[in-house]
């Protein structure tokens, strides 16, 4: 195979991870409140006076980091004249979307420098290429183009991408930085510093985003220390230091300490297990998690690891590592092990990249044999694809749903349209948590979950509730009609001067 | 490599525009009915004021916003009042209205009318906002009503900004409505 045939798949492997993502951008509902109330709104109600303020930020638990982050493209858009705050927030889940395909480059070096390692030539840079003369494609170039399609294609991963979450920051730059790792660990000679350099930041910076994904940069150190980078190692500790010494900086800004959010965050979470008031599920819920979102898929991925372990083992470590660490703690949600898939799927996709690139020269060379050795090393190929077709197709069987399935689009659609009202000056709706806030209301008059006393306050003109239920029959005893509805969500307008609350009991 | 250092530049502007924001609240009410020529509270919803506010206590549950501090409502539950945010050490707020008027008293439904007396404010300056800048101001030291009436005279009034001194560095302030009489 030549290069060029290679760049050209991996070039419609991007195209494709493009539209998948698209696709994703325009169809994925949201995920969690937290992407909203966490990570966009404090943005948004800097910016404009107006925004929900949660416990955590009221109690200082969470870093202006990814906020401010966040807020530095939400002001340009603004003096750009975008005021609409859904517009925003889809322009910075299309931008997620955008770095996300990070994990194609990721998926492509990852399981390239894997299958280099499996190969029967691990010390190879290149193959002996085709009969065209064209340059030849990079050994383990296999390993490269599954990676590269799994981190892509696969479902969870596409629709994971679009969401302006702390997890999605932060497995960018972890599994970035383990592909560097696998970089500076496997390449012989020398090596520019400059690389572990980077891998350090970005280490420093998944810790910083996410703590729980502590295990990539333990695996990535010991890594580097068994390959004998002493001098590696000890750069790209050093260099992790800077994103977190931003870090402490930023919390030093914002809230009066050096570290503070992240020492408040870790002893809420992580020492006095406090978020266990969000519901607490049994330490093997991961791994149901896992078996629900692809049942026989999981099986073939564990199958490739394993068998590959030899190479693998620092993504399977850190994967494992992050789903023990995790099952540790009684407040669990999917979203939290999502950095398992791409790790996953890297190693499985290196060791089935080096079958697929077994040659039949190398297995047998007799003449009568060579038919029969030709055949198998088909067969194992077919298995192969058809196992890879299997784990993509599984994972778009069972890929749908949520933690939060109450968090309808049509309701953060009807609260978007209530807002581009001319008329609005106050919002009462059923539930607070699964809107999106005052950045996707983009208006700066009350919104406020609904009760019957407030359907008497005039500055309220406008219900949005869900079509069946008993809010709809109480405000319109109190005067609103329905004006909008978007499945099964209902907005209704005020249409009549406002009752007494004594007069909606009768 | 180009295109990242653009990205990164115009970024890092965005990054001073994010940090330089003082996150002041605003809102203009849409006007509902002219004013009468009679004295009249001339904050009142319906009348169109614009309110700013230094911040504002901004829960799931308890959303205290400063447009309910002209709502009109003579019985509001806890819920339907301005209180300022916790972090704020300074709070203030500001009636603007859309026309000038001859202010004469202004009222306001502090947090005992509804609640606890012990949180009414008992320290704050009103000031009088004219076309050239500020008019009279009135400083109140020592206020112990739960609906305190204070006559400020200010003709040509274009608004009125009420600043508010905490008694302890974490206290909120609850303000249920604020009136203006005059014409």
């Amino acid at each position: 195979m030549s290069r060029r045939r290679v760049n050209i798949a991996l070039g419609a492997i991007v195209a494709l991870g493009v539209v998948l993502r698209v696709l994703a951008w325009r169809y994925e509902p949201p995920h969690h409140p937290d992407e909203f109330f966490q990570y966009l709104e404090p943005a948004w109600g800097r910016l404009t006076g107006v925004g929900i303020e949660t416990w955590e930020w009221r109690n200082g638990i969470r870093s202006w980091v990814l906020p401010g982050y966040h807020g530095a493209w939400m002001a340009i858009l603004m003096r750009l004249g975008v005021h609409d705050g859904s517009t925003i927030a889809k322009l910075l889940q299309a931008h997620w979307a955008l770095l996300s395909m990070s994990l194609v480059w990721a998926g492509w070096r990852g399981g390239l420098l894997l299958a280099r390692q499996l190969g029967p030539n691990r010390d190879a840079a290149v193959n002996s290429g085709d009969e065209s003369g064209d340059e030849p494609a990079p050994a383990g170039w296999q390993g490269g183009l599954v990676g590269a399609l799994l981190c892509a294609a696969f479902p969870l991963q596409v629709r994971f991408s679009i969401h302006t979450l702390s997890e999605q920051a932060s497995i960018l730059c972890m599994v970035c930085a383990l592909v560097l790792t696998a970089d500076l660990a496997s390449t012989a000679g020398r090596v520019g510093r400059g690389k572990a350099v980077f891998m350090g930041v970005l280490l420093g910076l998944g810790i910083c985003l996410r703590i729980q994904h502590v295990p990539v940069p333990l695996v990535a150190v010991l890594w580097l220390l068994l390959s004998r980078r002493f001098a590696l190692a000890a750069v790209a500790c050093a260099a992790s230091l800077l994103p977190m010494l931003a870090f402490g900086l930023v919390d030093r800004l914002t809230w009066g300490g050096f570290f503070a959010s992240f020492i408040h965050y870790v002893k809420f979470n992580l020492v006095e297990g406090g978020a266990s008031i969000f519901g607490t599920m049994p330490w093997t819920w991961y791994w149901q998690q896992f078996l629900h979102r692809l049942p026989t898929g999981l099986p073939i991925l564990g199958f490739l690891c394993l068998v590959g372990i030899r190479a693998t083992w620092p993504f399977v470590a850190s994967a494992l590592g992050l789903t023990i660490l995790l099952s540790t703690q009684a407040h669990k949600e999917e979203r939290f092990v999502m950095l398992f898939w791409p790790l996953v799927l890297i190693a499985a996709a290196a060791v089935a990249g080096a079958w697929l690139g077994l040659r039949v020269t190398a297995v047998g060379k007799e003449g009568a044999q060579l038919g029969h050795r030709r055949l198998r090393t088909w067969l194992v190929r077919c298995v192969i694809l058809a196992g890879l077709a299997v784990v993509l197709v599984d994972g778009a069987r069972h890929g749908r749903d949520n933690d939060f399935p109450e968090l309808f689009p049509a309701r953060f659609e009807a609260q978007v349209w209530v807002g581009r009202q001319a008329d609005v000056t106050g919002l009462l709706y059923d539930s607070p948590l699964y809107t999106g806030g005052y950045m996707w209301f983009s208006r700066n008059f009350p919104q406020l979950k609904i009760r019957s006393t407030l359907l008497g306050n005039p500055l309220f003109s406008h219900v949005l509730v869900p079509r069946k239920s008993e809010w709809k029959r109480v405000a319109e005893r109190a005067g609103f009609a329905e004006v909008f509805s978007k499945d099964e969500m209902i907005v209704l307008r005020r249409t009549a001067e406002p009752v007494s609350e004594s007069a909606l009991r009768q | 490599m180009l295109g990242l250092a653009i990205a990164g530049g115009v970024w890092l502007y965005g990054l001073v525009l994010f940090i330089s924001a003082d996150g002041h609240f605003e809102v203009t009410l849409p006007r509902q009915r002219i004013p009468p020529a009679e004295v009249h509270n001339f904050s009142l919803w319906d009348l169109g004021p614009t309110i700013r506010a230094s911040s504002f206590f901004a829960d799931w549950d308890g959303l205290h916003h400063p447009a309910f501090l002209v709502d009109g409502r003579t019985s509001p539950n806890n819920v339907e009042k301005w209180a300022s945010a916790e972090r704020d050490r300074d709070p203030w707020i500001e009636i603007i209205w859309r026309e000038s008027h001859d202010l004469e008293r202004v009222v306001i439904r502090h947090a005992g009318s509804v609640e606890s007396e012990g949180l009414t404010a008992d320290r704050y300056t009103l000031r009088c906002l004219t076309a050239s800048g500020h008019g009279p101001s009135l400083e109140v030291t020592s206020n112990k009503k739960a609906i305190a009436s204070h006559d400020l005279a200010c003709a040509t009034a274009r608004g009125l900004r009420i600043e508010f001194e905490p008694k302890n560095r974490k206290d909120i302030i609850r303000i249920f409505e604020v009136e203006t009489w005059g014409r």
